[in-house]
């Protein structure tokens, strides 16, 4: 459904991606693991359309997508849920989601909306008329999914949602992933929490340095993250 | 989620009810109040810049300007025009038209200026922004003391039909508060509203940030333009000065003290300031201290920006509630409190 290849990304001589290679199948969860500076981000910005790679080529639905204005490619079924949420926090909740609808360019009716968010979202919808930067952070973050999911993408880029979250919320947040996953939606998640985030995933990549170090299915990486834990505690 | 309602009509009740007060006092409190109402309207076309784009403007009086002294030209009798404007060119010395179309006129005319702006809009934000409706001000005031054939300067417009009477600045303020309200709630105010939060989160959303803001410019141009041309009418006779700092001060207090960010702070603040303007002159003259009601104003707008920068309002609506809404949570519970999602 997406297919990466060979992108690379410069924010001056700083090369932050380097030929990074990927893909995510219809109906696939992949997540992207990797410490802080990683170009994790970078990497989703710029499937986003919200970078210019130097170089490589981006697909989605076969269709080549680099250099798309963000709203376009949000229009083709692919939304990003960015870092720091980035809702809108003196509208409304429900402006927040009417927002989100109106980015899918008529995918979605309200009644849509109303159902997903009463199915998938019900803490949002007692507070429909409240501003959305009075809610707590997993509720932000819930908001942020939803807006996104508002336009009925059919692939969810997720950057970082359990960033700054309470350990209770990042549960609901995960369980959420995994319900929206189980409902067909593709997925690209990326995490700092990468045992969790692996753990989750159908695959996972491990990005270092701008650079897809390690590539497999979930068992895989769990047995790296086992014999790592030993290497380091030294224990059998 | 449930549908929301609109805030016009709490907000139009509000100046009916003034209206109705208003109009059984004596003659000069019904001109204050009726004075606050249309400079209702001037607050009410302001917010529908800045409060909705969030790009400060110190300049939209200048459309005020240009509004009242278009309305004023092309309503003056032509009897009084051989006499207050003989050096009017031929062909607007013989026009006289109806109050309510040279109003119309105005707003049509300050709508043209705005559009001239628009696309500047379109690049510059924040303080540069601000600063470029201040020079627009300055242009529209210095053409309004010099071109004295169709402003008389100095000497101010004479002879301007008196048409605003307490009622029709109320219809007025309520016609500005349905529009204001509508325009908000549509698609392009919801856009703005979300790109004044976060420009780039909602040019992701589709929002075309420039060109909207320019739209909204124009928008807002008509209807100070509008609001202007009424005033006009209102005063019957004025000068250049009257749509300058002193207006400017007062228009952006009422604002701000209201609650920049919502059409409800526009209309409160006005209202506050309108009988807190009657008060203090009263002290004033008691105390024999001129210039009070201004200091006052403006120690009241830096103690809002300090204490309360959203205002009365904080930035919300007055809003009725949908009877088939039973559930009613007013806030949410603080930050530290964890709810997790229920599960399913």
């Amino acid at each position: 459904m997406l297919e990466v290849d060979g992108l690379t990304v410069a924010y001056g001589r700083v090369e932050a991606l380097r030929e990074a290679t990927l893909s995510v199948g219809e109906g696939e969860l992949v997540a992207v693991v990797g410490p802080n500076g990683a170009g994790k981000s970078t990497l989703l910005n710029t499937v986003a359309g919200r970078h210019r790679p130097r170089a490589g080529a981006v697909a989605f639905d076969g269709r080549d997508i680099v250099g798309a204005a963000p709203e376009r490619i949000v229009g083709f079924g692919l939304a990003l849920v960015p870092e720091g949420r980035h809702i809108f926090e003196t509208l409304s909740v429900a402006e927040n989601l009417r927002l989100g609808r109106m980015a899918g360019r008529g995918r979605t009716s309200a009644e849509d909306v109303r159902e997903l968010v009463a199915r998938r979202f019900p803490v949002l919808e007692r507070y429909a008329d409240t501003p959305a930067g009075r809610l707590s952070g997993g509720e932000q973050q819930q908001l942020a999914i939803a807006r996104a999911m508002a336009a009925k993408p059919r692939m969810l880029m997720l950057d970082e949602p359990s960033l700054g979250l309470a350990p209770l919320m990042v549960d609901a947040v995960f369980e959420l992933v995994v319900q929206l996953h189980a409902e067909g939606t593709s997925i690209l998640l990326v995490e700092q929490n990468a045992r969790r985030a692996v753990s989750l995933a159908d695959r996972s990549y491990v990005l270092r340095s701008g650079r897809i170090v390690r590539e497999g299915r979930r068992e895989e990486l769990l047995e790296d993250f086992e014999q790592m834990t030993s290497a380091y505690m030294g224990g059998g | 989620m449930p549908r929301q309602a609109p805030s016009a009509l709490p907000l139009a009740a509000i100046v009916v009810v003034v209206a109705l007060v208003a109009g059984s006092l004596s003659r000069s409190s019904q001109l204050d109040v009726t004075t606050g109402l249309v400079q209702m309207c001037i607050v009410i076309g302001l917010y529908s810049f800045v409060g909705v784009t969030g790009v400060f403007s110190f300049g939209h009086i200048g459309f005020a300007a240009v509004g009242a002294y278009v309305a004023g030209v092309l309503a003056v009798p032509v009897t009084q025009k051989e006499l207050l404007y003989a050096e009017l060119p031929g062909w607007l010395s013989n026009v006289e038209l109806d109050p309510l179309v040279a109003v119309l006129a105005g707003a049509l005319a300050a709508g043209v200026v705005a559009a001239l702006l628009a696309p500047a809009f379109g690049r510059v934000s924040g303080l540069s922004a601000a600063l470029a409706t201040f020079a627009m001000l300055v242009i529209v005031y210095v053409i309004a003391r010099n071109y004295e054939p169709l402003t008389r300067g100095t000497k101010g417009m004479l002879g301007v039909p008196r048409e605003t009477t307490l009622w029709v600045a109320a219809v007025w303020a309520i016609v500005f508060v349905v529009v204001v309200d509508l325009y908000q709630n549509s698609r392009i105010g919801l856009q703005l509203r979300a790109a004044r939060e976060d420009d780039v989160a909602a040019g992701a959303m589709g929002a075309r940030v420039g060109v909207l803001r320019g739209g909204a410019l124009i928008l807002s141009g008509l209807l100070v333009g509008l609001a202007g041309g009424v005033y006009g009418q209102l005063l019957g006779s004025f000068n250049p000065d009257v749509f300058y700092l002193d207006l400017t001060f007062l228009t952006l207090a009422m604002l701000v003290v209201g609650g920049i960010n919502s059409l409800t702070g526009a209309v409160i603040g006005t209202l506050v300031l309108t009988f807190l303007a009657q008060w203090l002159r009263d002290l004033e003259g008691a105390l024999d201290r001129p210039g009070l009601t201004e200091v006052c104003f403006a120690i009241l707008m830096f103690a809002i920006l300090v204490l309360r920068p959203s205002g009365i309002t904080g930035g919300r609506e007055l809003r009725l509630r949908l009877p088939r809404r039973r559930r009613r949570q007013e806030t949410p519970p603080p930050v530290a409190e964890v709810r997790p999602n229920s599960r399913t």
